[in-house]
């Protein structure tokens, strides 16, 4: 069985959902007859994988693997064992999932409880004013007192 | 959707006779030519009713019949853009107040059938009711509910529905139109007003009401959903004889005529409910106008508005406000007030100002005092005061304040003396004190003629003092700053203080605090010094205290020396507490001790046993004692009325010829506080380990939404990861990549 592949390599961690990787062209390739969709056994010719790719993507499957192992083959070839990595493979499908997010790094909120961050144990002491305030700066400049003169 | 006591309804007689049945809203059957839900209908109708006049007519079940021309309940009646055309005559009409007392409604299939059929004035609209107008009127010839539905064509079909419980349909009233419906005087002076969004639907939370655009003669209507929140009253737009209550869209909730007559509306019209509605919304304080700076309330009897109050002192007054533009509260609602009254009787009532009492006081500057005091030096001659008088008996007292108070517009200073007879005439002879004293008021101890008491004028400008309490604004502090970070700010475990100037600390309750704003003000009574400090938060007070910043300035050299005393023991230490101020004196009371005078008090904050005696106030009291009647004091710890206590003193020193005025003075320490309220906040830190490398630490949300929403480090809660199209191995590997944490 042929399919296209294009090889490539990504640097994102397994666990990044918009992976950023970077393919060359397709190249034809043969797979063993049973290959399994989510692992496949690919061999391509030498030149069409390089010794850094780590990466690659089926179209006729639909799917992006990671590149698990390399292996060299006779005749100037090459097998290449494929992993799927079905966070870039389904990954418009999986930000519209609906979740409950127990934590998340770039939430803002304030009031709930963490027991995984350490707490200082110092104290930490601030300050606020208060703004808008009507009374006069504070001075201790005589013209600037005022005396109540009470007479009879 | 209503329907009372309508079983059938009946169009037509004869060959043109057609019922329609209900049940439960829902037509049952249907029968005869010109049916309602014919696409002709409308067609047909006007020419049906064309050409049977006024004998075509809707019975509306058994209880309404016709019965001659004043019932007109069920006459249709085509409208024009402009005119209402009385399809019976063919003339226009427009006042006519033909009525038919069914609704025509889109049943969602391109036909309009009839819905609802009531007798009264009150109808619940369904949203799902095409385009509909309603009109209260309430004039001086009948009280009617009108719906309006409104076609998307020109054509403007509307119903008109009777009360036919009036007996007075059609019949003029010459008396007050609405006269539970009382405005202000000055319309002009009103600004704006807040409805509590809460009362804006008397009839139900879950009655959705909608009310038309109507601007005053403008008769093609338009309807706009009511706005939930903000409703806003303003001047009539346009029309100096009406004024009315909008939304935020400008759709009228009611608006009404103005009457000459004892200032009660007139002809109301109310757009989205009936009189009776109307009258039991405006009574329930749902509405307040603020009006010449302050803010009224409706008084209420049964439902009827008698008038209006400015009294807001019940919390519930200043609840829930909104406003039209910001959705927050008004600025700086009053304090409720302790008693009875209004908070500028509170504000004009304190124990000062120079409308007062029988003292003349002004504020004056530091020069103005020095200039004074220079004038009363100069002899008489040199233009100074007449000679012969002590003009420190002409002062009461003299106070000191770190800043400017408000006043008024200078005056001059003018002192009231005795006549220009001099103290000591008359002394050929030995005279008693008592002579003196008559020959300083203006008396005679020889039988001489008095001489009267006059004015004379220092030539220092002063100002007077205004009357009543100065408030200050201590500002405002928005708490909610201390949220939207990432790792909690404020937690169980912080402690928030607050400080008001002059007043003292206090600690607040964090939970109290945490995502409000909170607002210091400070109360200064001229009189005594004293001022009164007090935190608010979302209209309540948490904190609040007294001090006092008014220091008193001796007079007299006696004065002087206790006022020196109290410096020494101030340098020594020995004192923790130099105020002393206000002297209470009254005759006849137990002599004078030392603990009788008052404790001082030395640096550990125990009393101070040697008492006045040891600080040079015992030769001024042993004068006191020498006089008629022996005295007792007692000396407060804080600010007391100078004034009075003044008063008192002089009285005494004029008896028994002592030059003592004034109170025994304060202290100015207490200006060396920080001007400025601040709040202090201590509390324990989640660290933060600072950048977030390889996106390892995420922070606890809870909350729910899409994926995509999140940024960052996400961990999820079982996620629902069976709608992808993927296998089950990867299924399972993607819902544990999630719970382990997925990168957004």
């Amino acid at each position: 069985m042929t399919i296209s592949v294009q090889f490539g390599t990504c640097s994102d961690a397994i666990n990044v959902l918009h992976k950023k990787p970077t393919v060359g062209t397709a190249v034809s390739c043969t797979v063993k007859d049973g290959v399994s969709v989510s692992s496949p056994y690919l061999i391509v010719s030498a030149s069409a994988v390089s010794d850094t790719a780590n990466w690659c993507e089926i179209s006729t499957f639909g799917r992006k693997y990671w590149i698990v192992s390399v292996d060299d083959l006779p005749g100037d070839r090459k097998g290449v064992q494929c992993q799927v990595d079905a966070l870039a493979s389904f990954e418009s499908e999986i930000a519209n999932i609906p979740v409950m997010v127990a934590r998340n790094e770039g939430t803002v909120q304030s009031y709930l409880y963490d027991t995984e961050i350490p707490q200082e144990s110092q104290m930490y002491v601030d300050f606020y004013a208060f703004s808008g305030s009507s009374l006069p700066a504070k001075t201790y400049s005589d013209d600037a007192m005022t005396y109540l003169l009470i007479l009879k | 959707m209503i329907t009372l006591g309508i079983s059938k309804l009946t169009y037509g007689s004869g060959e043109d006779l057609f019922e329609i049945s209900y049940k439960d809203d829902e037509v049952i059957t249907e029968t005869g030519a010109n049916s309602f839900m014919s696409d002709n209908f409308e067609a047909n109708a006007f020419a049906a009713f064309q050409n049977k006049k006024q004998t075509q007519f809707f019975e509306a079940g058994p209880d309404t019949t016709y019965n001659g021309a004043n019932e007109h309940n069920c006459i249709w009646q085509k409208w024009s853009s402009n005119n209402k055309t009385d399809l019976l005559s063919g003339a226009d009409d427009p006042t006519g107040y033909y009525t038919l007392n069914c609704l025509l409604t889109d049943n969602g299939n391109g036909r309009r059938i009839v819905t609802e059929l009531t007798d009264i004035q009150r109808v619940v609209w369904r949203p799902e009711v095409m385009e509909t107008y309603v009109d209260t009127h309430i004039n001086g010839t009948a009280t009617r509910v009108t719906y309006y539905v409104i076609n998307t064509n020109t054509n403007q079909h509307y119903c008109d529905i009777m009360d036919k419980t009036d007996p007075t349909e059609y019949t003029a009233q010459n008396v007050p139109i609405a006269p539970w419906l009382l405005y202000p005087q000055d319309k002009t002076q009103l600004q704006l007003h807040y409805i509590r969004h809460d009362v804006l639907s008397p009839w139900g939370p879950s009655c959705e009401r909608y009310a038309g655009v109507r601007n005053t003669g403008n008769n093609n209507a338009r309807t706009y959903p009511l706005s939930s929140a903000l409703i806003d009253y303003d001047v009539p737009i346009g029309n100096n004889q009406n004024f009315g209550f909008y939304d935020n869209s400008k759709s009228y909730i009611f608006h009404c005529t103005l009457s000459t007559n004892n200032y009660a509306a007139g002809n109301v019209w109310c757009y989205i409910c009936s009189e009776d509605e109307l009258k039991v919304w405006l009574a329930s304080s749902g509405l307040k106008f603020i009006y010449k700076n302050k803010m009224y309330k409706p008084v209420a009897e049964g439902n009827i508005i008698v008038g209006y109050t400015d009294d807001m002192t019940s919390k519930s007054d200043w609840d829930e406000w909104h406003t039209k533009d910001d959705h927050e509260k008004p600025d700086a609602p009053p304090v409720p007030r302790p008693a009875p009254g209004h908070w500028d009787d509170i504000l004009s009532a304190g124990t000062f100002g120079s409308t007062l009492g029988f003292v003349n006081s002004y504020y004056i500057s530091r020069a103005q005092l020095l200039a004074l005091k220079t004038w009363m030096g100069k002899d008489e001659a040199s233009g100074g005061p007449p000679d012969g008088y002590d003009m420190l008996n002409a002062i009461v007292g003299i106070k000191m304040y770190p800043w400017a108070l408000a006043s008024t517009a200078p005056d001059d200073i003018t002192i009231a003396i005795p006549g220009s007879q001099s103290m000591w005439t008359n002394l050929a002879q030995s005279v008693t004190l008592g002579a003196i004293l008559e020959v300083m008021q203006g008396g005679s101890p020889s039988g001489n003629a008095p001489t009267p008491i006059r004015k004379v004028n220092s030539g220092v400008k002063g100002f007077a003092t205004k009357a009543g309490m100065q408030q200050y604004n201590l500002g405002t502090l928005d708490m909610r700053q201390f949220m939207n970070t990432t790792y909690p700010f404020l937690t169980y475990d912080a402690t928030v203080e607050l400080y008001i100037p002059f007043v003292g600390t206090f600690t607040l309750d964090t939970q109290t605090v945490m995502g409000r704003t909170l607002s210091c003000y400070l109360n200064l009574d001229p009189g005594t010094g004293g001022v009164y400090g007090y935190c608010m938060c979302n209209n309540t007070m948490i904190a609040s205290g007294t001090g006092n910043i008014g220091v008193d300035v001796p007079i007299s050299s006696a004065q002087m020396g206790i006022y020196r005393a109290q410096a020494d023991t101030l340098a020594t230490g020995r004192m923790a507490n130099g105020i002393i101020s206000g002297l209470a004196l009254s005759a006849g009371m137990p002599a004078i001790t030392s603990a009788a005078v008052g404790a001082m008090y030395d640096a550990r904050g125990s009393v101070d046993s040697r008492g006045l005696s040891q600080i040079g106030f015992n030769t001024a009291l042993e004068r006191l004692q020498s006089g008629a009647g022996r005295v007792s004091t007692s000396l407060a710890a804080t600010a007391s009325n100078a004034v009075t206590a003044n008063r008192s003193i002089r009285q005494l020193q004029q008896s028994h010829g002592m030059a003592m005025t004034g109170s025994t003075g304060g202290s100015t320490v207490e200006w060396c506080c920080p001007w400025q309220a601040y709040i202090k906040i201590i509390r324990p830190k989640p660290h933060n380990p600072g950048k977030n490398y390889n996106h390892a630490v995420a922070v606890p949300t809870y909350e729910s939404g899409n994926l995509s929403s999140y940024k960052g480090l996400t961990v999820c809660i079982d996620p629902d990861v069976s709608g992808l199209n993927a296998t089950t191995e990867e299924r399972n590997a993607i819902a544990a990549i999630m719970q382990g944490g997925i990168i957004v």
